[in-house]
């Protein structure tokens, strides 16, 4: 574990800065955040749409030859056409249940990345056809391709993730948080894990519970002692040291972390009751609240909004799960403009794979590859969409079969670049970063 | 090949006979024997260390206890596990209706007598086993009604020492994997659709052959640096079409039958010829059930199964890193238990407990051996290791289990998904070996499961289940003449009499000027946070 540690009399000023900004959270981050201590901010926000989001339905043809394409192919899974909404400037419309993600895009806060997926070079489907191995290993299952979006290397020969190099490439320049540059709030993924530094992981609305509870007093600072003194002991077993180190990290952190957020007011952020991604939204939110407590000026977070999985009677699950995420997305930009950091986090979707277009015997669609993403912040050049939308014909020039399984014409590497350019990442580490850009002619999309 | 001597068994109890009320009064009676005697003084001459015994009682129930210890090393390592495969398996019974008070939900009445059977009932390696299986051939209680639980954990259990083959179709035919995996209703496509590839897709990737070409050892073969698959995307259709025709007995979703296993529709399966896994080609004009046998004959054959499935129940039960030989060794017996029976989990089990590797660490300390503690293992392991025992015979005291388990991370039987909660191929962050339970350590849950360790060493967990660690405490009563030998009782129970010096040197002067029952709780706190007592090893 290499994160740097401050000195406890530089934590201490952040901590009467962070006191500051308690008297107005919203307020008081903005003028943090246009001052010497906040302007150098940036942070990434992955959110990845577990199961597999079927693209197809998010973004819909709107001129009159490409929705009777899209209609005969998808039958009853088809979206009714009267029932789209526009995106100026497209001839794309979007699906019905996401109007604050239109909102965001007619305000050019907000852009598509259209047919993107997993790929190790360009493929055209001649190429793939004539040599599957052309293309990433176990395409169209869950697993392998969650990890291929998380890692962008082929075999994974190194167990990191491509957040985790990221924060790798940063960390010399801006390695001084008190907490791990990379934070999930939906569980351990290996997207965080770097060569150098690790990810931390938490569960939403836990910030506050410290190193556990010792009610009993009087022997409260003798156990922690003893405890800690516990996991530092060599004992030659792998594991047992392994758990040590990481048990060690999570009493140092989670303390660090206690202490941030005790010295600010609760935050009142304006997300959703009842959507599921508004805990990890609000969490990653009061992590953002105490950045300057923590020295931070680099963060990357890591979310999920579970459910994509729609073989089944997709159109009520799938129209639900657009919804919430669309609310959850609008509520959260807001709040973020209301911390004066609409400019400085970006927050982009990522998905397993897209759906066949042709739909199933049970109203739903099967795993399929190529994909549609939202990027959303000021600092989007929104408005617009990115890369190429599929020809939807089945058995097309798009199709890795008979049924509309996208071959993506963008590559999931090349969207990271993109947005690990932005970030900080220099151009002479991209390749380090992320080792399949090289692959790719252009390694910056444009959209940022 | 059976690597596992096999020896007479004898002085077998007739454990599955007692009542609970019997077993929790040879438990103390067991308590109290120890703590007057210690556990060296018994009449006869162990077959098995201490330390063998508790490692063994590690791998093979929810926790050691003292008086498990005791009956292994009474009867032997090899005598016990045979013991084990032979005991029946405790039938989860569906919730009373309407759910009653002391249970409240559908979910937690179901769950309760599970809870009772993983901490005080005999057929502790069969649920072990059938708690492994629920990893693999996962169903989520989320998205599924828990009215389908009993007939699920019923199902693996039964065939947990079963044949693999058999176990694969009842599962398959089992309505709460039919109705989360959507086989039921996975009806002959209309022309311009396709059949649905969920359940098919997962059988094969996650519950059978896995998704690269495996050597014997479990090894994942490549070609020009890419894994060689198993099987193409076309198979995947083919089997999808192949398990077209099922049903639940009646209704769908929320009407579903979860009780009953699945029944075929005949005129709703799709009847043309299919070409699956290893281009086996099921001929055109099968019944639903011709064609159900036909792939899962062919699925059984692929010679990945026994490196697939042998390895992931090596790490459930032993050891996260099992070496090569190792997993060829029990795959080689699941090839062919001796007798030319393929897939038999009994000869499987034991070939896994016996092996030499399962057993180096009775007598020497393995680097890379063990696995983490998953959070139900570690929570069954220290209330049953600190003797918890029910106050009463309402089930309600068990309640205690599912709250705390939600903090850290795995509610029984409710994983986010079918991927369950964590997976084998997990490596431990900033190492190259795996820890597949290492997904589930994370900060959150790890503060919990101190605020948890905290409140049980204290008494003050739940109102329901008593851990008494006061001065009038078998380990009060040791502590209060020596507390190093109190620590030494708890290292029997937790750490397999292998406690590292000097982590009992630093346990022993943290407490010395403390009081009795204050001794035995700090001790038993520091051991059950410590991670020589979460990985198993």
């Amino acid at each position: 574990m290499t994160i740097q540690r401050r000195s406890f009399l530089k934590l201490a000023s952040l901590a009467a800065a962070g006191n500051a900004a308690a008297l107005n959270p919203f307020g008081g981050l903005s003028a943090l955040a246009q001052g010497t201590d906040g302007s150098d901010y940036k942070a990434l926000v992955c959110i990845l749409l577990q199961g597999g989001n079927d693209g197809n339905n998010m973004l819909v043809p709107g001129d009159t030859a490409g929705y009777t394409q899209y209609a005969s192919a998808r039958k009853g899974l088809a979206l009714t056409r009267s029932s789209l909404l526009g995106l100026n400037g497209t001839t794309l419309t979007l699906n019905p249940n996401m109007p604050e993600v239109q909102q965001l895009f007619q305000k050019n806060k907000a852009a598509f990345l259209l047919n993107t997926g997993s790929l190790i070079a360009p493929l055209t489907r001649a190429e793939y056809l004539e040599n599957n191995g052309a293309a990433p290993a176990s395409l169209f299952s869950h697993y392998d391709q969650t990890d291929f979006l998380q890692t962008e290397q082929p075999q994974s020969e190194d167990s990191t993730g491509w957040g985790g190099r990221v924060a790798d490439a940063i960390q010399s320049t801006y390695g001084t948080s008190q907490l791990p540059t990379v934070v999930s709030v939906s569980g351990s993924h290996v997207f965080g894990t770097g060569k150098l530094t690790q990810g931390y992981t938490m569960v939403p609305g836990t910030a506050a519970n410290g190193v556990g509870t010792c009610w009993e007093g009087g022997y409260c600072n003798e156990r922690l002692s003893t405890a800690k003194q516990l996991l530092s002991m060599s004992s030659g077993a792998t594991l047992i040291q392994s758990d040590g180190e990481l048990t060690s990290d999570i009493y140092r952190y989670a303390s660090n972390l206690t202490s941030a957020v005790a010295s600010v007011s609760p935050l009142k952020t304006p997300l959703p009751a009842g959507n599921p991604l508004t805990a990890q939204l609000q969490q990653i939110m009061q992590i953002m609240q105490v950045k300057s407590y923590l020295g931070a000026r680099r963060q990357i977070f890591f979310a999920t909004l579970n459910g994509f999985d729609t073989h089944a009677d997709q159109l009520g699950t799938h129209a639900t799960m657009l919804a919430n995420l669309s609310a959850a997305l609008g509520a959260f930009y807001t709040g973020l403009e209301q911390m004066g950091l609409g400019s400085q986090v970006t927050t982009f979707t990522v998905s397993d794979f897209g759906r066949a277009l042709q739909g199933n015997s049970e109203a739903g669609s099967d795993h399929a590859w190529g994909s549609h993403h939202i990027i959303l912040g000021d600092a989007v050049k929104g408005g617009k969409t990115y890369g190429s939308y599929p020809n939807l014909t089945l058995g097309g020039p798009n199709d890795a079969g008979s049924n509309g399984r996208w071959i993506p014409t963008t590559s999931t590497t090349q969207y990271a670049a993109t947005l690990a350019s932005w970030f900080g990442v220099p151009e002479a580490d991209l390749a380090t970063v992320l080792p399949l850009s090289p692959k790719f002619g252009q390694t910056n999309l444009g959209f940022i | 090949m059976r690597t596992h001597r096999r020896t007479v068994s004898f002085g077998q109890q007739p454990r599955s006979s007692r009542s609970l009320l019997e077993s929790l009064v040879s438990l103390s009676v067991l308590f109290l024997l120890i703590s007057s005697t210690g556990l060296a003084a018994t009449t006869t001459a162990p077959k098995a260390t201490a330390a063998a015994a508790a490692r063994m009682a590690d791998q093979t129930s929810f926790g050691p206890t003292p008086a498990l210890i005791q009956h292994i090393q009474t009867i032997g390592l090899s005598a016990y596990v045979t013991e084990q495969l032979s005991q029946p398996a405790f039938v989860v019974p569906a919730a009373p209706s309407p759910v009653p008070s002391y249970c409240t939900t559908q979910y937690q009445c179901t769950v309760l007598p599970w809870t009772k059977d993983i901490l005080l009932g005999n057929d502790q390696l069969r649920q072990r086993v059938a708690f492994a299986l629920s990893e693999i051939f996962t169903v989520s209680f989320n998205d599924i009604s828990p009215v389908g639980l009993p007939a699920y954990e019923n199902v693996l259990s039964a065939d947990a020492f079963g044949n693999y083959k058999t176990l694969m179709k009842d599962v398959t035919l089992n309505p709460a994997m039919g109705e989360f995996l959507n086989m039921s209703w996975n009806f002959k496509p209309p022309t311009g659709d396709i059949a649905d590839e969920n359940y098919a897709r997962e059988l094969m990737q996650l519950m059978s052959v896995g998704t690269c070409r495996l050597n014997i050892q479990g090894i994942c073969q490549t070609y020009g640096g890419a894994p060689v698959q198993v099987y193409t995307q076309d198979q995947v259709q083919g089997l999808a079409r192949a398990l077209t025709g099922w049903q639940c007995v009646t209704g769908h979703g929320a009407q579903a039958n979860l009780v009953s296993p699945m029944i075929a529709i005949e005129s709703e399966h799709d009847t043309g010829s299919k070409v699956i896994l290893d281009g086996v080609t099921i001929p055109a004009g099968q019944t639903a059930e011709e064609d159900l046998d036909s792939a899962l004959s062919a699925i059984f054959a692929d010679s990945n199964v026994p490196p697939f499935v042998s390895k992931l129940l090596i790490q459930h039960l032993v050891t996260s890193n099992p070496s090569p030989e190792y997993v060829a060794r029990v795959a080689t017996v699941f090839e062919n238990d001796g007798k030319g029976v393929r897939g038999n989990m009994t000869a499987v089990i034991t070939a896994i407990l016996m092996d030499s590797e399962a057993r180096a660490g009775d007598t020497t300390s393995q680097q890379t051996a063990g696995h983490l503690r998953e959070p139900i293992l570690w929570l069954t392991g220290v209330v049953r290791g600190l003797g918890g025992v029910p106050v009463s015979e309402d089930m309600s005291q068990y309640n205690f289990i599912s709250g705390p388990l939600s903090n850290l991370g795995e509610t029984p039987f409710r994983p986010d998904t079918v991927f369950s909660f964590y997976s084998p191929t997990f490596e431990v962050p900033d190492s190259t070996v795996l820890g597949p339970e290492f997904q589930l350590e994370t900060p959150s849950h790890v503060v919990a499961s101190l605020s948890i360790a905290n409140a049980i060493v204290y008494n003050q967990f739940s109102s329901y289940v008593k851990v008494d660690l006061s001065a009038t405490s078998s380990f009060g009563k040791t502590a209060a003449t020596n507390p190093g030998a109190m620590v030494d009782q708890l290292a029997a129970i937790f750490l397999h009499s292998q406690m590292p010096a000097s982590m009992r040197s630093a346990i022993v002067s943290l407490i010395t000027p403390m009081k009795p029952s204050d001794q035995v709780a700090n001790a038993a706190y520091l051991i059950i946070t410590s991670p020589q007592y979460k990985i198993v090893n």
